[in-house]
């Protein structure tokens, strides 16, 4: 083969070219830690990194939406075990008062005291979270137990993803608690707990033995096993959110270390490559250095 | 007998000549840098010789019979052929390239994460609906990815533009190459006709066709009198002294296409980078555009119809009043909107007043006046569920069940809109490789951009239980056929999973039972063993009427008559997506997906299209590569032939300056001799 100097000129810059690539390449990859900068870097990894970066946010999505809906319902939990203390003393003084042993005079003290707690449950019906009153249902803005007595909260739920296409609750309204706060609209013989607060107070200011001891007795009865149910239910609605949480938290783990592994580089192995693509440059350089010099002008006289 | 004066004739014709091959390699020399130069030599030959009677031939010198060129034009052709290619793929590459720019994925800050931003910002709206703030985030979160849409768009309409003027561009550089080449016909005659050789001239004239291959596809003829003629998809574009130019046609959108100029015909343009700029803008960009619009028409047309459907925080009667969330263009048809990338915009109502979105699916105010659902969110619930709404989208893929990497060549079928393409692929050492194979084929024969093949499973990657995915960003693959000697076809549109094949197994000598899936229930099928493989057929038919009722799934032998014990298949298929699957039967199954159109979320869409451009710019920049290596080699090869070698034009110069000193020595022998014979002679007997 008949070699020319302009062949060895512009392979010299050929090749030189090549290797300034090969080392541009790794250069970005090390300044940027990645291994993918455009799609055609690695077409498919691309598009399962896309893939994991949209199941991560779905699912960061869905944690947040669990931590809030957790706080709502602990807000509710520990308003409703307010609640069951309250009950809990009103049953007490309700079995006293039926005792026959009390005066009429004694039984009006008591209803005093019922009438404070009565006030007392009107205000933790009325409990908030952040601005969101917790028992009213959709109607967050008012307070579901108005002063008049009257109940305004709907029997709505709030509902947040907790995973794709699957939804849950976070509050807990009038109806789900067996219509622990206001009476049944359906029902006729069903009462409300301020309904029952009302016809105790009434027996009590009336003296009404027989009744203190057995219908008032079994309704507040009725009532607080009501409330024993809804916290029940609560707590069967954290866990079930908890363990969801724990799934997403570790999936999210499992996801980074995926998107990291097509995305990220190997920093040792890039450093490697980098280092291997330099000396081969530095050497077609000194070799080059000497090629292109000479000819055979320059050893003649 | 020979004069004396004869040798004088002899000597000055050899200074005259080495002086000539002097001249030449010192014109060499100089032009040892000069691009598109090509080597002369001097073709030295002795001159007619001259007849003695008695003593016979005898020589009179030397002449310069031709300076000529040294140029292999089997090279050139082989040149220009494989520039043409590399033009078209480097233009293809780098409008590519830019493209992959607009698209920024995968990033933090692309298209696909602004949607999951904004499908995040309605969910958060769930827990909190009365809050102004979480509103207001909804209402920017819309406006940011209006705003990435128009982005991309306009970058994506800007990458149009620009390719439409290169195309000009390119027109102006080629018409300017013909008419230069035009020019130098002329001259390049006028010295031919003079029986000499118009080397220089030449040499121009092969650089400026080495310039246009780049260009364009051209075919070169040389006539006997070195005239060229240079033709652009078969009509002559130089010819001799004449030439047709090329001009640019626009339609009222400024779009041009490439006609010629004197007829208005439309020119066939198949290769260089004139062709790949046409491609580039018609294909890969506007291409990218439409399927942007189809997205963004999906987003819009989706999130306005269930926000429509709910109720604002401002709406106190008890008719749904949700406005559309982004701003529809008052056209009297959306059908007849076009660029939904462009404009769409989060509606300016919802963007002053967030309590305008429709969070709510029911009344916020009872018939009394008074607020009582302001915390109900169950619309924006609706809304964020958009982002797993399979639909629209107009793609569709086919994924092929696991397979093990194999040394052997194989070919299968693919329909694409409706006509079926025979793929022949070569063995590859690596799953990387065969899928790269698998789509320069893809490209080869359907064309770029139409059909993205991607390999199922996460890295690490082993020679086992790899499957493939073909995609298409429309609804046109319909069926894939023989994939890796899978006798199978499976072609029926909107299905996603409608046949399965056992692997092959013996004639089974026991009853045995099975599963079925279908339509969500499983049942349970009893076979009883048959004496041959059409009774079993039979009984597996019968059995499986007899319990999903008749018609629902269609049993059949896979293996042609006759039929050995041995290695034969059956093969299950239903003509609806009711069909999930066979467990338990004899050997383990292996089966096809066909999805399409409904089965594509908005994200998929969008991670499609971008896995497609890269695909194609990956293939682009390897193709590029190889082509740039391969010109490099072809220009090596001619550099080779025509090349200037400064020692082998050193070696002629001290060759000629010694044959010329020689000659000189030569002339002042017969000067000698001539003096003796003057000045030395006719004194005798002095």
């Amino acid at each position: 083969m008949r070699v020319s100097n302009t062949m060895m000129s512009t392979q010299l810059k050929r090749n030189l070219n090549n290797n300034l690539i090969t080392l541009k390449t790794y250069q970005n990859q090390i300044a940027t830690g990645r291994k993918i900068n455009k799609p055609s870097d690695d077409p498919s990894g691309t598009s399962v990194a896309m893939h994991l970066r949209t199941t991560m946010a779905e699912e960061q999505q869905y944690v947040r939406n669990i931590d809030n809906a957790i706080s709502f319902l602990d807000t509710t939990e520990s308003a409703i075990s307010s609640i069951n203390d309250i009950l809990q003393r009103v049953r007490e003084l309700t079995v006293k008062a039926a005792n026959q042993s009390e005066t009429p005079e004694d039984l009006k003290i008591i209803a005093i005291e019922v009438k404070e707690l009565k006030k007392q449950l009107q205000n933790l019906a009325n409990t908030t979270y952040g601005n969101q009153h917790i028992f009213g249902g959709t109607n967050v803005t008012q307070k579901p137990c108005q002063e008049d007595g009257s109940w305004v909260g709907t029997d709505t739920l709030i509902e947040v993803a907790i995973a794709s296409g699957v939804k849950m609750a976070i509050n807990l309204n009038n109806k789900e608690m067996n219509y622990f706060f206001a009476a049944d609209p359906s029902d006729i013989s069903s009462q409300g707990l301020f309904d029952v607060m009302d016809q105790l107070i009434n027996d009590l200011e009336n003296a009404e033995y027989n009744a203190l001891g057995n219908a008032d007795l079994d309704a507040l009865d009725a009532k607080i096993d009501d409330l024993l149910y809804s916290e029940a239910l609560i707590g069967a609605k954290i866990n079930r959110m908890e363990l969801q949480q724990t799934r997403l938290k570790n999936n999210d783990i499992t996801n980074s270390e995926l998107l990291s592994e097509r995305e990220n580089i190997n920093l040792a192995d890039a450093a490697v490559q980098f280092k291997t693509a330099e000396t081969v440059y530095n050497a077609a350089l000194s070799v080059g250095a000497h090629i292109v010099q000479k000819s055979l002008v320059d050893f003649l006289r | 007998m020979t004069s004396l004066f004869m040798g004088l004739e002899t000597g000055k014709k050899a200074i005259m000549s080495n002086q000539t091959a002097l001249a030449v390699a010192g014109h060499n020399i100089s032009n040892a840098s000069t691009v598109g130069y090509t080597r002369q030599i001097a073709n030295l030959s002795a001159t007619k010789p001259f007849s003695s009677p008695k003593v016979g031939q005898v020589g009179t010198g030397v002449e310069i019979s031709s300076i000529k060129r040294i140029r292999d034009a089997y090279l050139d052709a082989q040149f220009r052929q494989e520039n043409t290619t590399t033009g078209y793929w480097d233009s293809v590459q780098s409008a590519l390239n830019q493209v992959e720019l607009i698209l920024n994925e995968p990033s933090a800050d692309s298209l696909g994460s602004v949607l999951d931003k904004f499908w995040a910002a309605w969910e958060d709206l769930c827990t909190d609906a009365q809050s102004s703030s979480t509103r207001a985030v909804v209402a920017q979160s819309g406006a940011t990815l209006a705003d990435t849409f128009n982005q991309i768009y306009n970058q994506l309409e800007d990458l149009y533009r620009d390719l439409n003027d290169t195309i000009k561009v390119e027109i102006n550089q080629i018409n300017s190459i013909g008419l230069q080449i035009v020019e130098l016909n002329k001259q390049i005659l006028a010295i031919t006709n003079s029986g000499q050789e118009a080397n220089d001239l030449c040499d121009s004239r092969d650089l400026l066709i080495d310039q246009l291959s780049r260009l364009v596809n051209i075919d070169i003829a040389t006539a006997d009198n070195e005239m060229v003629t240079i033709s652009i998809g078969g009509r002559s574009f130089v010819e001799g002294k004449s030439c047709h130019t090329l001009a640019t046609q626009e339609d009222n959108m400024g779009i041009s296409t490439v006609v010629w100029e004197d007829t208005g015909v439309q020119v066939l343009i198949e290769g260089g980078e004139l062709s790949g700029s046409l491609d580039a803008r018609d294909g890969i960009v506007a291409g990218l555009i439409a399927d942007l619009n189809t997205m963004a028409k999906t987003v819009v047309l989706s999130v306005n119809a269930v926000h429509q459907q709910g109720y604002s925080l401002n709406n106190t009667g008890s008719i749904p009043d949700g406005t559309c969330f982004f701003a529809v263009p008052e056209e009297v048809s959306v059908d007849s909107v076009t660029d939904w990338a462009q404009f769409i915009k989060v509606n300016k109502d919802i963007l002053n007043n967030p309590h305008n979105i429709a969070a709510a699916s029911a009344p916020i105010y009872d018939s009394n006046g008074k607020e009582v659902n302001v915390g109900d969110s169950s619309n924006a619930a609706a809304l964020a569920a958009l982002k797993d709404y399979l639909n629209s989208s107009q793609i569709s893929f086919i994924e092929t069940e696991p397979f093990s990497l194999s040394g052997a060549d194989f070919s299968f079928n693919l329909t694409y809109d409706g006509e079926s393409y025979l793929i022949n692929v070569t063995a590859q050492p690596t799953w990387e490789d065969l899928q790269a194979e698998i789509q320069n084929q893809l490209d080869a024969v359907l064309g770029m951009g139409k059909v993205t093949v991607e390999l199922s499973a996460l890295s690490p990657l082993t020679t086992d239980d790899v499957g493939l995915v073909f995609t298409s960003l429309n609804d046109k693959l319909t069926g894939l056929v023989d994939f890796i000697n899978q006798n199978e076809n499976y072609s029926a549109a909107h299905v996603k999973k409608i046949g399965l094949e056992t692997e092959p197994f013996s004639l089974p000598t026991d009853d045995f039972t099975f599963k079925v899936n279908y339509g969500g229930k499983s049942y349970t099928i009893s076979v009883t063993a048959q004496p041959t493989w059409q009774d079993l057929q039979a009984e597996l038919q019968n059995q499986i009427d007899a319990q999903l009722g008749t018609g629902k799934i269609t049993v059949e032998l896979s293996a042609a008559a006759p039929l050995a014990t041995d290695q034969v298949s059956i093969k299950f298929s239903a003509g609806d997506n009711n069909f999930a699957g066979i467990e338990g039967f004899i050997r383990l199954d292996r089966n096809y997906y066909v999805m399409q159109v409904q089965d594509a979320t908005i994200s998929d869409f969008w991670s499609a299209l971008v896995a497609q451009v890269g695909v194609q710019s990956q293939a682009a920049t390897n193709v590029l590569e190889n082509q740039e290596e391969l010109i490099s080699e072809l220009d090596e090869k001619r550099q080779s032939v025509s090349g200037v070698s400064l020692d082998e034009e050193t070696v002629n110069l001290i060759q000629f300056q010694q044959a010329y000193n020689a000659s000189a020595r030569f002339i002042t022998v017969i000067d000698e001799m001539l003096d003796k014979l003057i000045n030395g002679t006719g004194l005798v007997g002095r």
